[in-house]
């Protein structure tokens, strides 16, 4: 349900947007008749979705659920249809929401049949009906999310299903690293709290306690919140305010004292420093200090000048003379806000040393200016500290959009004043790393149709995060782009690694190295830098939509369920329709099936691979004791040897399963390539996989279990090939 | 200020205000096009024209600000007389800046519905695409299309570059007017991209001195006709070197409108005499294919149309034409131009790609897939448009079928039909 969430909330970002965020207007003023509105946006689906748990719950409450069948319930939930016609994305969440109501209703069904579940008693009616409650609560949090009015933090995962489910303790007392969380977007936030939401309804041993988990579902949501990230917003705003009013030599101390408590709540690490009000006294006094020579009339002027002659007009026609007067006063500003989210994320003991932190402050803010500010040091100090004139050449800045007097009044991210021209080989093509696992090659072949081995000449969009950046939010703002936007879930943005910006600026600083920088496109941190190729003369290749627009195509992914209960390894390679076309072409011609088995031997090896890496949304894990969060720990937890092992019998198990297939019977993969639908999609199952309950053991921690998991015979599969995008 | 003076401003203040605050209603371009239109077109298609139409109406109301504000400071009788003629050029200027809006208007606002806006986006791709393949070869830009349909036989192409009514701001998009008895078979796009394609390539004049050339030893009016008519022919030929015979069996369809029109020669006409444009189409079919349906539609035109019917001096510019056609088609296809940084137009388009046979095993090699998926719909558009007029132009049974086709595959590529 991740894309479509993630969709839902871009539609009521881009709504809310035009309809609200006007000049000027904070979110105090709007925020509530924001989320009214949208309530009424959202109300047909709503409607639509409550419809179907009721319509559900009359069709399979009177029934014996001891006695039901998963037909059944498969053939209820495809006989509901919405009665109205909803937009696509709606349409989208919609099937995502009845396929999710199926594998519920077949699980409160098997529980049932153990008596488990107040189901076993009651039926499936009271079950469907506590679940209709939790439609509204998850739309509202797409709401808020889309006005940034976010909910407070996640309550303790899997807490109360723990209680209920003792093998769910076990992870508990393996003691492990606590990754999750901080790992999770908002979108995975949102998707594991309701499917935690589903389950608790689906284990509560009686009516009443469904009711209870609804009541604080409803609790949480009528919660009073603020937004940090408005918060600091309004704070910048101010800041900036106060600082082009700075009269010569007078002292910006005050003004920073009070920006710098609003930087930290919105920085995930800022709650550390929140609590030591000694360093966060020092680096107000210490930043104030630093900014004397950039602020006040005689400084700020020149300043000003300095951004605009680095390219401040180059970045959109949207710039204003205003923005121009601010330039200075804004450039500091976020000069401010590096040097405390560089400081933010120092370890404990240089934060416990005074020596230690005053060092690494000066580091930080020298860091933060030589990024924010316009060179204005000499070329010898540039010569001796090279970390301090980063991406030097292109004589840019980073500036912060959307500028002021946009209808969006919200400062996004930054954009890099230059644009770079950069000619792309297949070699740098190649070597270039975009998320989930993809390289840009792959992606530029599928998205914008570019033939395998063609060179071309490009303009590279640098941009960097700031607190509450999402990528597609710079795809729809950045009009200077206009190609990138949409509000669909995949953004043509890819990560600036230090290698990327080797590759396509040869100034490997100006990249940022992110241990995850390409895996989850949703979790984005402050400070990550991403770049976007304009291709002249090339636009996306589009397929059509639901509403009659072109919408992008799907890129090629791969999902590999790891499901320990049912003892079955399942795989889906959903192949573009670029990459499915050039196989069925092969295939159509009855040539040898060995050129087809060698592109697709490299696909699913590399497929598996960030499966069992846990790179984002590649791999499910069905574990009685790893929730969603511990997924990708739990992964990289594993002796590397015995992940490599396991993934290589994996490869080989499919590698066979796919070549005998499409030697057998390629006509099933024609037929599934002619269909109109966007790509297809290619299912294996692995029933019984050899050394598979050894694998379950040591995802508990047994590393004991290791030496059974290698094996040389081979299990039995089942290969299903269906037209477009399928996934569990 | 004297009652005179007082008398002449009230009048001009009136008119100043009247004329300045239409010209700031222009402003909203909402009420000029519906926000669905606009939706309507490819996002870098719309953003395009909307940064356009507003650079215009801002021009001339910065015009209409310093029209205000000469007002403000006329003192004397000569100031406000200054005014009075600044006024007029300012309405001038109205007038010219609503028919700019008005043109890009009326056609955005042919898109009334998600089937013929998603025809129309095919449109914009087929023509875009066609001048992509070549001026991209060259290091050229190619300007976004904007596909509008109206009434009429033929269509026309206001071309992008060109200044506009406004006399003042470059269009920035090529309009291409299509016609509704063509929308399914749109090969007259591609004509009329041809000839945004020598605009844009300086095709025209080269080849009209490289047709006077070649017919330097045919008597001089005949070369002097021939020359003249070169940007019809460049257009011809572009229209066939990227879809072959499906282009000349509809160019048939157009010109075939009764003798009048297939003898009708009107000196400075840039249109070739309809009998002998579509001979010289059926000449480049021949010797770039061979032997084809082509011969047929020759046979029943001659037959039709018998020259002896034709009016007296145009007959005989005719019958001195027809021995020459061959040379006039290698020529324009085949001679090296500096428009095209010395290749010729097949070294840039090669028409093999369009010869039947290739296009019938082209459909035999990837099957049913080739209309139904957006991959080959995407990178075959223009041949798929070639396929499909052959299918049309020659003898089958399934030309309803072939019809239903051509129309899927197009909302395809406009991404007006969903997925099955």
């Amino acid at each position: 349900m991740d894309d479509a969430l993630a969709n839902l909330i871009n539609e009521a970002t881009a709504v809310y947007e035009t309809q609200f965020a006007i000049e000027g207007e904070a979110y105090a003023s709007s925020g509530y008749e924001a989320e009214q509105f949208l309530e009424q946006h959202f109300a047909p689906l709503i409607y639509e979705s409550e419809s179907l748990f009721d319509a559900l719950a009359a069709d399979l409450g009177p029934r014996d659920a001891r006695t039901m069948m998963e037909a059944e319930i498969e053939t209820a939930v495809d006989r509901h249809q919405p009665a109205a016609e909803l937009s696509p994305t709606f349409e989208d969440f919609f099937g995502k929401l009845k396929k999710a109501v199926k594998s519920v209703a077949k699980k409160a069904v098997s529980v049932a049949k153990k008596g488990i579940s107040v189901a076993a008693k009651l039926g499936l009616g009271p079950v469907l009906n506590k679940l209709k409650g939790l439609v509204k609560p998850l739309l509202k949090r797409v709401i808020k999310t889309a006005i940034r009015k976010l909910p407070r933090p996640l309550r303790p995962l899997a807490s109360k299903l723990a209680r209920r489910l003792p093998f769910l303790r076990e992870i508990e007392e393996l003691d492990m690293e606590s990754e999750a969380l901080d790992d999770m977007s908002e979108v995975a936030e949102m998707q594991y709290e309701f499917n935690q939401q589903m389950a608790n309804l689906l284990f509560a041993a009686n009516e009443i306690e469904q009711d209870l988990e609804i009541a604080e579902i409803m609790r949480e949501q009528e919660a009073p919140s603020r937004d940090p990230i408005d918060d600091l917003d309004r704070a910048r705003e101010q800041f900036i305010a106060e600082l082009e009013g700075l009269q010569d030599d007078e002292d910006p101390t005050p003004y920073v004292e009070n920006f710098v408590p609003a930087i930290l709540p919105a920085l995930r690490l800022g709650i550390k420093l929140a609590g030591r009000q000694r360093v966060v006294n020092f680096i107000a006094g210490f930043v104030a200090r630093m900014i004397r020579r950039f602020v006040g009339r005689r400084y700020a002027r020149p300043l000003s000048r300095a951004i605009v002659d680095a390219g401040l007009r180059l970045i959109s026609l949207e710039v204003t003379a205003e923005d121009e007067e601010r330039a200075a006063a804004s450039a500091v500003a976020a000069t401010v806000e590096e040097t405390v989210r560089r400081v933010a994320a120092l370890p404990d003991y240089i934060l416990d040393d005074q020596e230690l932190l005053e060092g690494f402050a000066m580091e930080a803010f020298e860091l933060a200016a030589g990024e924010n500010l316009p060179q204005m040091l000499s070329e010898e100090v540039y010569r001796k500290r090279p970390d301090l004139g980063k991406g030097r050449k292109f004589r840019g800045v980073w500036v912060m959009r959307p500028g002021q007097r946009g209808r969006r009044n919200r400062k996004q991210y930054k954009k890099y004043s230059r644009k770079i021209p950069c000619r792309m080989t297949p070699h740098k093509l190649r070597n270039l790393k975009s998320f989930k696992g993809m390289t840009v090659k792959e992606f530029l072949e599928e998205q914008h149709g570019l033939e395998p081995g063609e060179e071309f000449e490009a303009v590279v969009h640098l941009y960097e995060s700031m607190p509450g950046t999402r990528l597609a939010d710079i795809a729809r703002l950045d009009e200077d782009a206009p190609d990138m936007g949409s509000s669909e879930a995949d953004v043509p943005l890819h990560p600036l690694s230090r290698e990327a910006a080797a590759l396509l600026l040869d100034e490997p600083q100006m990249g940022v190295e992110s241990e995850d920088a390409t895996l989850d496109p949703h979790a984005i941190n402050p400070g990550q830098r991403f770049y976007y190729l304009e291709i002249p003369g090339k636009r996306p290749l589009t397929t059509p939509g639901r509403n009659g627009r072109p919408k992008r195509r799907r890129t090629s992914r791969s999902h590999l369920v790891l499901d320990f209960p049912k003892n079955e390894i399942r795989f889906y390679l959903y192949m573009s329709e670029v990459a499915a076309q050039k196989i069925a072409a092969r295939l159509r011609r009855r040539q040898h099936a060995g050129p087809v088995i060698v592109r697709l031997r490299r696909v699913v090896r590399r497929a598996v691979h960030n499966g069992f890496r846990g790179t984002y949304g590649r791999l499910k894990l069905i574990h009685e004791s790893i929730t969603p969060d511990k997924r990708r720990g739990a992964m990289r937890r594993m002796p590397p040897a015995a992940r490599k092992l396991y993934q290589n019998q994996v490869t080989r198990w499919l590698v066979k399963a796919l070549a005998a297939h499409m030697k057998q019977q390629p006509e099933t993969f024609i037929k599934a390539a002619q269909d109109t639908a966007d790509g297809l999609t290619i299912q294996v199952t692995i029933s019984s996989p050899p050394g598979f309950s050894q694998l379950r053991q040591v995802l508990k921690g047994k590393n004991g279990a290791l030496a059974g998991m290698k094996s040389d015979s081979t299990p039995a599969t089942k290969i299903m090939i269906s037209a477009g995008y399928q996934r569990e | 200020m004297s009652n005179a003076e007082t008398i002449i401003r009230t009048q001009l203040a009136r008119q100043v205000a009247h004329w300045t605050s239409a010209g700031s209603r222009l402003e909203r371009l909402d009420d000029l096009v519906a926000p669905a239109a606009w939706q309507s077109l490819e996002r870098y298609l719309g953003l395009s024209l909307r940064k356009h139409l507003a650079g215009v109406v801002a021009q001339l109301n910065r015009e209409g600000g310093s029209l205000q504000a000469a007002l403000d400071a006329a003192r004397t009788i000569a100031q406000l007389s200054a005014v009075a003629r600044q006024l007029l050029r300012f309405r001038r200027r109205y007038i010219r800046v609503e028919t700019t809006l008005d043109f890009f208007a009326d056609a955005i606002n042919t898109r009334t519905n998600p089937a013929l806006s998603g025809y129309l986006r095919a449109c914009d791709t087929l023509a875009q695409r066609s001048m992509s393949q070549l001026l991209d070869q060259l290091g050229k830009p190619t300007p976004p299309v904007l596909t509008y349909i109206d009434k009429g036989i033929g269509a026309s192409i206001l071309k992008a570059g060109l200044r506009l009514w406004d006399a003042t701001s470059i269009n920035p998009v090529a309009a291409i007017k299509i016609t509704r008895h063509n929308l399914y078979r749109p090969t007259a796009l591609i004509h009329e991209a041809g000839h945004m394609v020598a605009h844009i390539t300086g095709w025209n004049a080269e080849l009209a001195g490289a047709l006077y050339n070649t017919l330097a030893g045919a008597p001089t009016p005949i070369a002097n006709a021939w020359s003249s008519w070169a940007s019809e022919i460049a257009a011809d030929a572009y229209a066939f070197v990227h879809t072959g015979y499906a282009s000349v069996a509809a160019l048939n369809d157009v010109l075939s409108g009764g003798e009048r029109l297939v003898f009708r020669y009107r000196s400075g006409d840039p249109h070739p005499v309809g009998y002998i444009r579509l001979l010289l189409g059926v000449t480049m079919c021949r010797r770039s294919f061979g032997a084809g349906p082509w011969d047929d539609m020759a046979r029943v035109w001659l037959g039709q149309y018998p020259l002896r019917r034709a009016p007296q001096g145009t007959g005989a510019l005719l019958e001195a034409s027809q021995p020459l056609l061959a040379e006039i088609a290698d020529m324009t296809l085949h001679q090296p131009l500096q428009a095209f940084n010395g290749r010729s137009l097949t070294d840039l388009i090669n028409p093999e790609r369009v010869k039947p046979q290739t296009l019938l095993a082209l459909e035999k090699r990837l099957g049913s897939a080739l209309f139904t998926s957006m991959h080959w719909i995407w990178t075959e558009a223009l041949r798929l448009l070639a396929l499909t007029g052959l299918r049309l132009a020659t003898p089958s049974e399934q030309k309803t079928e072939t019809l239903k086709q051509q129309e899927e595959w197009m909302l395809r590529l406009g991404g007006a039909m969903q997925a099955a």
